[in-house]
Order: C-alpha cells, then sequence, then structure tokens
C-alpha cells in the first residue's frame, strides 16, 4: 500500500547494441525509457524484475524522420518532442492530437512513445492515431529486426508480441494525404486535462480512388485498444450521410467490450463509444462536403 | 453591567469608521503582497519537510497500517520486523506512557490501535528506523493475527431511515455500546399543522460525497528531544494547541513540556486539525525514547488513507409552502457517515443542524442529525463544516419548489430569505448586516440572470446550458462548540520594526494578512515593518483554533485591541514631543508622524519608538478578544448559535452535453457578504478558489471503497480534482459590506463560506439546463459526473 520502490540490479545501456547483448544475458528485467509507467508499476509490485535496464539515454533511437509515405518514430522520441513536431503535426495529424491531450508538460518530457505503446496498456493514448494510421512496429534483438503491425503486436492487458532480449527500435508509420486533412480525435476523461481516457477515439479518411475509405480506433473500452473492424467494414463505399452515421456509431458496439471501474461503467462507456463516434464521423462528413 | 475593555475597543473603532468606504483606508481593504509570498515562491523552507535539511541524526517513523477495515487483533509478532537492518525499535500501544487515544472531540480513537481495527487507516505499530526505507521495509514484516469482523459500508446496514433507531449488528465501537455518534435535533413550531396547510409540498432524498482535502503538502512532523525531558515538535497542524494537548495526554507529559510549531502549511481546509495530532504524537514517541530527532513524513497514499474527510451525508427533505410562495415549514433527517471515528463529527453535525433550514424565515421545523459510524476513513473537519451537505438538499429544494409554484428560482428565495431585524428558525434576532438581499441582487446583475434564464430556455440542440443560483448563510467561529477567545501579542522593536504574535496558523489561506493590514492600519505603520513568528505553544499567545473562519474576526479583534492600546500610547507621547493639540490630532504615517495641522513639522516613527523606550511608555502589547457566549438550547434546537453570519449568493452558469452528459462550468458569480473586506487580495482569492474546490465537490470528487472497505482511489492520479482546464472561462467576485459591530472594522470569515453553496448552484444550474420537472428531482446528489448526469437525462427522457 505504502509504496516503496523494491531493490534490483540496475544496468544502463550505452547504445542499442549493449542494450540489446545485456537483455540477451539478464533475461529477468524491463526495460526503463521514460519510467512514467514502469516506476508506478514497480512500486505497486505489478512486475518484480531482477533487472532494470535503463535505455532511457540512447539518443540514436530519438528521432522523427518523414520519409515520403511514411513518417519513422523512434521508439524512444518523447511524447513532448512528437507534439513539438512540424512533421507529425502536419503528416500525423491525429497523432499530434491524441499527444496533445496526454498527461502534462513534465510527465510528456520523460514520457516516450515506445513506452505507451510497450506499456500495452488499454488506455494508451498513442494507440488509436497509430492503429488508424495502420502503424508498423520494428523491433530488435541480437537475432535480427522484425516488423510487426501494431494491431497484432498489442495482445492484450500489458501482453506484446515482444520477446525476451527483444526491444522496440521504432514506428513506421504510414502517412496520406487523406489522414493529413480528414480526421477527428475524441479523449473522454474524468477531467479536462492531465487524465486518462473514459474513451478515446481515432477515425480518419483515406482514399481508393477516390472514394474514402474510414478507419476507426478506440482505447478504453476493451482489453486493448482496437480498430472498430465491423464499422469500417459497413462504411465502404458509403458515403457519410446521418442515416449511415447512425448507424456505424451503433455498430461499433460490436467491436468493444469495456468493462467498469474507477473511471467509468461498461455501459456508459458502451454509449459513450457510441456518442463520440457518431461526434467524430460528423465532423469528417463536414470535412468531405468542403 | 460593563463591558470588557476590549469590547469597547471593538465596537468604538467600528462606529467610528461605519461610514467609512473601504477605499479610503490606507491599508485595509488593499491589495497588500502577502508576507510570506516571496520566500514561498522563491522556494525558501518554509513547510515542515523542509527543515529536514537541518535535522541531524534523525530517526524515522513509519506506521503500520491496518489490513482490515473491521478485525479483532488477537496477537501482534514483531520479531521479524525487529530483526530487519535499521530498525530501532517497534512500537505497540504497550509503548505508550500516557494515554493511547488522539480522539479529538471525544476519546475513541487509540494513536494505536490495540483492541481492534476499525478502518484501513488504523495504526497497528511504529516502526522506528535509521532510514525511511528501512521503517517502511520493516512495516511489511510486522505481523499481526486478525480476526476479522463484518465491515460496515453503509450507515443505513445500522441505523433505519425511518425511525432513525439503530439496528442491531456487530458493533465496531463495541466499548461504547453504540455506533450512533450522536443526534441533533430542531423542535419549532408544529410541523404537522404547517404541512397540513400547505398547497405545495415537495420532498426527495439527497446524497453528497466524501470529500478528500488534496492539499498540496502531505503531512510531516518532526520532534526534537529537550535536554530537560521535554519534547520540541515541528508538525504539519492548523492548531498547534490542540496538538500540543494531545500530545502531551499521550506522553504523560504537563503541557509546558511539550512545544509545538506550526511553519506555512502546504494547504489545511480542515484536514490538518486531528491528523496534526496524530503525527506529532507519533513522532514526539520516538524521540523522547531514543532522545533523538524523530521524523514521520506521509506520502500522498499515506495521506488519502490516513486523515479524515467531509462526512458524506445521506437526508431527506419535505417542505411545505403556500400558493404565494411563503416557506411554511420543513422536515428533515439528515444522516452523517461518520466513518470509523469521532474526530470533530460532533462539532460538523451540530453545525449541520444549525445550518439544516438555510437562510430562510422558517417557523416550523423538525430537523434530526445523526451521525453514524462505518468501516470507513473517519469524517472530520473540512472548509465548510457540515455546512454543505445541508445547503445542497436545502438549495436543491429550493429550485423544486419554485418550479413548482411556478416561481423564478431569485423570486421565491427574495420572499423567504432573513433579512435584518429577523428572527432565524433558532430564534435569534439579526441585529446587524444582513447583507443576503444586496447579495442576492448584485449576483442576480452580474452574471445577467434572467436574461440568461430566457435565453437558455429557448436553446436547441444537444448542448444545453443552464444557469443556477444557490444561497446560504454561515456561522462564523466556533459557536456552542467551546469557549471562543483569540489573542495575539504585538512587540515594536527598538529600530522601529514589530514582531506579532498569534497562535493562529496561516495553512496557506493567507488570513494572517488580514491582521497585518489591520495593525498597519490602526498603527499607521506599512505592512513590511511587521514580521510574523511561527505559530508555537511555547512562545505565542493561544488564539484558539484556526478554524471555523474565526482567525478575521476573533484574531482581527484582539490584533485591533493590541493595536488600539499601543497607537493611544504612542499618540499621547508624539502629542507631547510635537506640541499637538491633543493626541487625536497625532497622524502616524510612518516612517512620518506629526500633528495633523502642521505636516511639515515631523518625527520619525523610531525617534519616537526610541522616546518612548526612554520615557518609559510600553512598546509591547497583548490582544486578547472573548466573543459573547453562544446559547443552544438541546432539546429545541433553539438559541443564539452563533454570534454573528457570514451570506452569499452564488451563480453558476453551465453547459450540458445531453449525449454524454458532461457538465462543464462556464461562468461563475460569487457574492459574499463579509462585513468588510480587510485584504482585498486574499478575499478575491478565496471566491475563487472555493468556488474552483466547489466545483471539484459538485462534478467529480468521491472516495470509492471496494467491499472489503479499501479505498480504491488513493492518490491524485484517480482522486480527481479540477485542473486548470476544468475552471469557468470567466468568474465575477463582489463583496458586500454589511459590518458587523464586534468585529474589526466590521469584518467577518470568508474562508469557508467560499465552498458553502457552490455545489447547489451548479447542481441547480443543471437541473435548470435539463428542462423536465422530472429530471429536476433526480438531479439529487452529487458528483455530477457525465455518467450519472446522463443517467438522469436517459430516465427523464430529456431530448435534444
Amino acid at each position: 500500500m505504502f509504496y516503496k520502490l523494491p531493490s534490483f540490479e540496475y544496468f544502463k545501456a550505452r547504445s542499442v547494441g549493449e542494450a540489446l547483448e545485456l537483455a540477451g544475458k539478464i533475461g529477468d528485467y524491463r526495460f526503463l525509457a521514460g519510467g512514467t509507467d514502469l516506476l508506478v508499476d514497480l512500486k505497486i509490485g505489478r512486475y518484480k524484475p531482477r533487472a532494470i535496464l535503463d535505455i532511457g539515454g540512447l539518443r540514436e533511437l530519438s528521432y522523427i524522420i518523414n520519409d515520403g509515405s511514411r513518417v519513422r518514430i523512434g521508439a524512444l522520441t518523447r511524447l513532448e518532442d512528437i507534439l513539438r513536431s512540424s512533421v507529425v503535426r502536419e503528416r500525423l495529424p491525429l497523432l499530434h492530437e491524441a499527444v496533445y491531450h496526454m498527461a502534462s508538460w513534465q510527465i510528456r518530457s520523460v514520457a516516450t512513445i515506445g513506452g505507451n505503446i510497450g506499456n500495452a496498456s488499454p488506455a494508451a493514448d498513442t494507440a488509436p492515431p497509430l492503429l488508424v494510421h495502420d502503424a508498423i512496429v520494428k523491433t530488435r534483438s541480437v537475432r535480427g529486426e522484425r516488423a510487426v503491425r501494431l494491431e497484432e503486436f498489442i495482445q492484450g492487458p500489458r501482453r506484446t508480441l515482444l520477446e525476451p532480449g527483444e526491444m522496440i527500435v521504432e514506428f513506421e508509420v504510414p502517412a496520406s494525404p487523406g489522414l493529413e486533412e480528414y480526421w477527428a480525435y475524441r479523449k473522454f476523461g474524468r477531467r479536462s486535462a492531465f487524465t486518462l481516457s473514459v474513451v478515446g477515439l481515432a477515425v480518419g479518411a483515406e482514399f481508393l480512388e477516390g472514394s474514402p475509405v474510414f478507419k476507426v480506433s478506440l482505447n478504453s473500452v476493451a482489453p486493448k485498444p482496437v480498430r472498430a473492424r465491423s464499422v469500417e467494414e459497413y462504411l465502404k463505399g458509403k458515403t457519410l450521410t446521418d442515416s449511415v452515421i447512425e448507424t456505424a456509431s451503433k455498430i461499433v458496439q460490436q467491436d468493444i467490450s469495456p468493462i467498469t471501474d474507477v473511471r467509468a461503467t461498461a455501459e456508459y462507456r458502451r454509449h459513450l463509444a457510441t456518442v463520440l463516434l457518431k461526434d467524430a464521423l460528423k465532423e469528417i462528413a463536414g470535412r468531405l462536403r468542403r | 453591567m460593563s463591558k470588557p475593555d476590549y469590547v469597547e475597543i471593538v465596537e468604538e473603532i467600528f462606529y467610528k469608521t461605519k461610514e467609512k468606504k473601504t477605499e479610503e483606508f490606507k491599508y485595509v481593504g488593499k491589495d497588500v503582497v502577502r508576507w510570506d509570498a516571496i520566500s514561498k515562491i522563491s522556494g525558501q523552507p518554509v513547510y515542515t519537510a523542509d527543515l529536514l535539511r537541518f535535522i541531524k541524526n534523525p530517526v524515522f517513523v513509519y506506521s503500520v497500517r491496518a489490513k482490515y477495515a473491521h478485525a479483532r487483533i488477537k496477537g501482534l509478532d514483531v520479531s521479524d520486523a525487529l530483526k530487519y537492518p535499521g530498525v530501532l525499535a517497534v512500537l505497540t500501544a504497550r509503548d505508550i506512557p500516557g494515554i493511547n487515544d488522539v480522539g479529538y472531540v471525544i476519546p475513541d480513537q487509540p494513536l494505536i490501535a490495540d483492541r481492534k481495527v476499525r478502518f484501513i487507516g488504523d495504526t497497528v505499530a511504529l516502526v522506528v528506523a535509521e532510514s525511511l526505507e528501512n521503517a517502511r521495509e520493516a512495516g511489511e514484516l510486522v505481523s499481526v493475527d486478525y480476526e476479522p469482523l463484518k465491515v460496515y459500508l453503509d450507515p443505513l446496514e445500522i441505523i433505519d431511515p425511518e425511525t432513525l433507531q439503530e439496528k442491531p449488528h456487530e458493533l465496531i465501537h463495541d466499548e461504547r455500546g453504540s455506533d450512533i455518534l450522536t443526534r441533533y435535533k430542531i423542535r419549532v413550531g408544529d410541523v404537522e399543522k404547517a404541512f397540513k396547510e400547505a398547497a405545495v409540498v415537495v420532498e426527495n432524498k439527497y446524497e453528497t460525497p466524501f470529500q478528500e482535502h488534496a492539499y498540496i503538502e502531505p503531512e510531516a512532523a518532526i520532534a526534537i528531544p529537550e535536554a530537560d525531558g521535554g519534547v520540541t515538535i515541528y508538525a504539519k497542524t492548523q492548531c498547534p494547541f490542540d496538538t500540543r494537548k494531545a500530545v502531551a495526554n499521550v506522553l504523560g507529559l504537563p503541557f509546558n513540556m511539550v512545544r509545538v510549531i506550526a511553519p506555512a502549511l502546504g494547504g489545511g481546509f480542515g484536514g490538518a486539525e486531528d491528523v496534526g495530532n496524530e503525527i506529532a504524537a507519533k513522532a514526539a514517541l520516538a524521540a523522547i525514547r531514543f532522545k533523538r530527532p524523530a521524523v514521520l513524513l506521509h506520502t500522498r497514499e499515506e495521506s488519502i488513507i490516513g486523515h479524515t474527510k467531509r462526512h458524506r451525508t445521506i437526508s431527506w427533505y419535505r417542505h411545505a409552502a403556500s400558493r404565494d410562495g411563503t416557506l411554511l415549514g420543513v422536515e428533515a433527517k439528515i444522516i452523517l457517515d461518520k466513518g470509523a471515528y469521532a474526530s470533530l463529527g460532533p462539532f460538523v453535525a451540530w453545525r449541520a443542524v444549525v445550518h439544516s433550514t438555510g437562510p430562510y424565515k422558517v417557523r416550523n421545523a423538525k430537523v434530526d442529525v445523526v451521525a453514524v459510524y462505518t468501516n470507513k476513513i473517519p469524517g472530520g473537519a473540512f472548509r465548510g463544516f457540515g455546512n454543505p451537505q445541508v445547503t445542497f438538499p436545502v438549495e436543491r429544494q429550493m429550485d423544486i419548489l419554485a418550479e413548482e409554484l411556478g416561481m423564478d428560482p431569485v423570486e421565491f428565495r427574495l420572499k423567504n430569505i432573513l433579512r435584518n431585524g429577523d428572527r432565524t428558525v433558532h430564534g435569534q434576532l439579526l441585529d446587524h448586516g444582513v447583507g443576503l438581499e444586496e447579495a442576492i441582487k448584485k449576483a442576480v446583475e452580474l452574471s445577467g440572470w434572467y436574461e440568461k434564464r430566457r435565453l437558455y430556455a429557448s436553446l436547441k440542440g444537444p448542448v444545453r446550458r443552464g444557469i443556477g443560483i444557490a444561497i446560504f448563510y454561515h456561522g462564523n467561529s466556533i459557536g456552542a462548540e467551546g469557549a471562543d477567545y483569540s489573542s495575539v501579542s504585538v512587540i515594536i522593536q527598538r529600530d522601529g520594526s514589530i514582531v506579532f504574535r498569534t497562535g493562529l496558523t496561516d495553512m496557506g489561506q493567507g488570513a494572517i494578512q488580514g491582521l497585518i493590514n489591520i495593525l498597519a492600519e490602526v498603527l499607521g505603520v506599512p505592512p513590511h515593518y511587521i514580521k510574523v513568528e511561527l505559530a508555537d505553544t511555547s512562545a505565542t499567545p493561544d488564539a484558539g483554533p484556526t478554524v471555523a473562519s474565526r482567525s478575521t474576526a476573533m484574531g482581527g479583534n484582539a490584533t485591533l485591541v493590541a493595536a488600539y492600546k499601543l497607537r493611544k500610547r504612542l499618540d499621547q507621547l508624539a502629542a507631547s514631543l510635537l506640541g499637538c493639540k491633543s493626541p487625536d490630532d497625532v497622524v502616524i504615517e510612518a516612517p512620518k508622524v506629526y500633528c495633523r495641522d502642521d505636516p511639515s513639522h515631523t518625527i520619525t516613527w523610531r525617534e519616537l519608538v526610541e522616546q518612548a523606550f526612554w520615557k518609559g511608555v510600553p512598546l509591547q502589547e497583548f490582544g486578547y478578544y472573548r466573543a459573547p457566549p453562544a446559547e443552544w438550547d438541546e432539546e429545541t434546537g433553539t438559541g443564539a448559535p452563533y454570534f454573528t453570519y457570514t451570506y452569499g449568493a452564488i451563480v453558476s452558469d453551465v453547459e450540458v452535453d445531453l449525449e454524454t452528459g458532461l457538465v462543464r462550468v462556464k461562468e461563475a458569480t460569487t457574492v459574499y457578504d463579509i462585513g468588510r473586506v480587510v485584504n482585498r487580495t486574499g478575499a478575491e482569492l478565496h471566491a475563487i478558489g472555493g468556488y474552483i474546490q466547489g466545483m471539484g465537490y459538485a462534478l467529480m470528487e468521491d472516495l470509492y471503497y471496494d467491499s472489503e472497505g479499501r479505498l480504491l482511489n488513493t492518490n491524485l492520479s484517480t482522486y480527481h480534482i479540477p485542473t486548470a482546464l476544468d475552471t469557468p472561462e470567466k468568474f465575477n467576485v463582489y463583496f458586500v459590506e454589511a459590518g458587523y459591530y464586534h468585529a474589526p472594522f466590521g469584518a467577518k470569515g470568508l474562508g469557508e463560506p467560499s465552498i458553502v453553496a457552490i455545489a447547489p448552484s451548479i447542481a441547480n444550474a443543471v437541473a435548470n439546463a435539463l428542462r423536465s420537472r422530472e429530471a429536476n428531482k433526480l438531479v439529487s446528489k452529487h458528483p455530477l459526473t457525465p455518467d450519472y448526469v446522463y443517467s438522469i437525462i436517459k430516465k427523464a427522457g430529456v431530448k435534444p
């Protein structure tokens, strides 16, 4: 109850190579990036690793690169750097918007995007935008590199496909002119700032041969952040009329399975998912009409 | 019967300055930079925990808390903990030399539990170790053999709400033989007749939540053993003299061997009353035992579990009115969820019963207040002290009544409010400044009430607007709770600088600045001449507790008396030195002193003080003031419970999203009658700060327990208080100054009043936005979280 940090061995990696080597050797470890989730989790006993492997100082994994059809973001890029990046603001506005509503300046200045995803919280706020963008998670280990779709990478609450000895190195985020223009983000919390999502929602539209393809993702409504596949399926080839929006926002119920906790009841979360989706789709419909 | 001189002085100054506008004062009512602002914003060591850097060779004290919310202690094994590195001792109830009790009003709360535990914050042992980490780690090794008992989280499991009789159950306080802590009542007039004759009767059930103080500074205490066997303690405490008493009892020492000093507090709001006693006693036990400084520091989680909360209440109200909108009678039952210990509950329950009918003319009333123990964190003192819990249902009832009668809520209130010359429900004659009507009218004007009321009724779409009013009164100081006195000492030093001492504390509320302004005004010196010493039981006069919005009126009177006496003597001396016609002609505008008719001929303040020193004119003065005793009849709830009341009217203007139930306050208007503004900056910030804290209470704050009585939201990431982004875009703050003749320049308190009517004003605004008779009744509890508001919208069938 009266949280204390348990004892552990501490290693600080000076390079990605060294981090992977150490990880392979130690076995029972947790990576320390920004530490904003890890330190709390250690104190409440969620993890009891033998060692902490500090990768927070690895500048080589802190970058945002505008790479034509995609944006590459280093795993150890701080949220505050993402917020201030003009590349992210212009090419991944959904991510910019989500990070804008996250935590406080102090926490954003140490927390990393890799940590937010790697922690695999159902409420991870960078996940819905990255899911909408079909982001790829690049991982590395002494055995080599892997690329996994984010949607598969997060398996459940605090569970990912990351294997022992493996670390996230980069997010490869496909960008498109559609998502730069036609997007809407909603975060509903217990208060207006510095709060966890009761429901978070990212919606965007891409264009395939001139017609829009809608992509929808939510957090805090399932064991992990989810893509609303049923909604997307329904919207295929449709125009966002009021009745289509109405139906789509009801269909989202098939894509979610929220729980009741201190922040809200499951029933209310279900209701919110529909309301927020309707609202977000209306916003996009408005932009599409212009 | 002649009046005491201090009463005459206070009255003389009041009547002399009664017609003087506040703008015409030099320091009173002005924006003066607080005496401690610079040291606080520049990070100087002003708080208790800061002092740790000056302490050598300390031991650390950690409280091992209960594993169950209700259990008998069958055995305790500390042997493993004792073996842990760095551990000096594990103290249990047996190690207490004096009395094992820190109950504030009644002795029902052991410092260290011996027979049983009654909530999850109960302390079962104290680990004393060389480091805080050692102490905490060893704490895990203290093994307690518990026999778990049934956990009671709902007072209605213990009391029958119909009969208000105690139900058979497994007693939490078996030693008392009952889990009903206290009962208060009002029996005035003929309620039955009033309801029989009523054209309209409105009744409803209401609930208000627990509230955490969430002060910025978690508790800390540092105890230093003295060579003579005594102990000096620096502790976060609002009431150092009460803390001294508690520590002396626990240690079995006379009061003068225990010295309690209260450094600056990072917020108190009432929460730093009894927990201050507890932490000081724990640290002192270790300091005396090991002859080393002993340090106790709470984490946020320990703070939230280890200190009292605002009492939760469940109440049933019935109001009767005639067709023309005259209130005929009130019937109410109010249950306070007491939590595990009495704390200040008996006083909170009393203040609740006193204010239970609101600031209205009520001739027929039948009210019962009952405080019932449960296995939760104890309810205690919190800004407003029982009044917010009754003002919420009363002000909701007023709006529902107004709707039933087809009247505007403002008109309905104006028809029934207390005015000068009226009697309260208790029969008390209000013979001075009742600024309530003026406050309501001003709030209506500043908020644009009538225009918005009309405009909002016609808005379409899913986002509604609503505007609501709530009014209140709040008895100043402690009333019939006990002897009500205050004192200060003022010593002018030979260089003209001034040392000011009082046992009143600064918990961030800034009331001391009001005293400085009063002292500066009367003496004629700039405020920066005055140095404020820390409240210190061995060096400052006992001024009574720093509670109940009493510092400005009570401490202000004592300051006024001391300043007046010093000024008289100095005027006499200055007149003779300067050759003024009379001492009344002396003008002190330090550093200049001169006769009114000859401003060019001056001596300096410092010269005047130096002359006083040589001529034997005493430069020190003690100011004392005692309030007239309060009257209270336990059987009828009549008398004169408080010597004066602060009045106020709050208007909240909100936006309600019908699809999500989200409520946002757009604009807030607060108008308070505080008699006279003595500290302008402080008063304005109180109006705003009180509003924000009240808004958190109205919209988002509550405690969540699991079925075993464990608190689920033990820190500020799960206990939500408003952020800057949640605050209204606009505040309108105004003060009415209907003076009180037994207060410094007429000034009354604002500390607590500034939260009392916030929640009901917001709830009334939400109900207004929903525009549904059914929804109006359903807005009957807070916090008005989005899911709760949405459930009302759904149930009442409110459509965009």
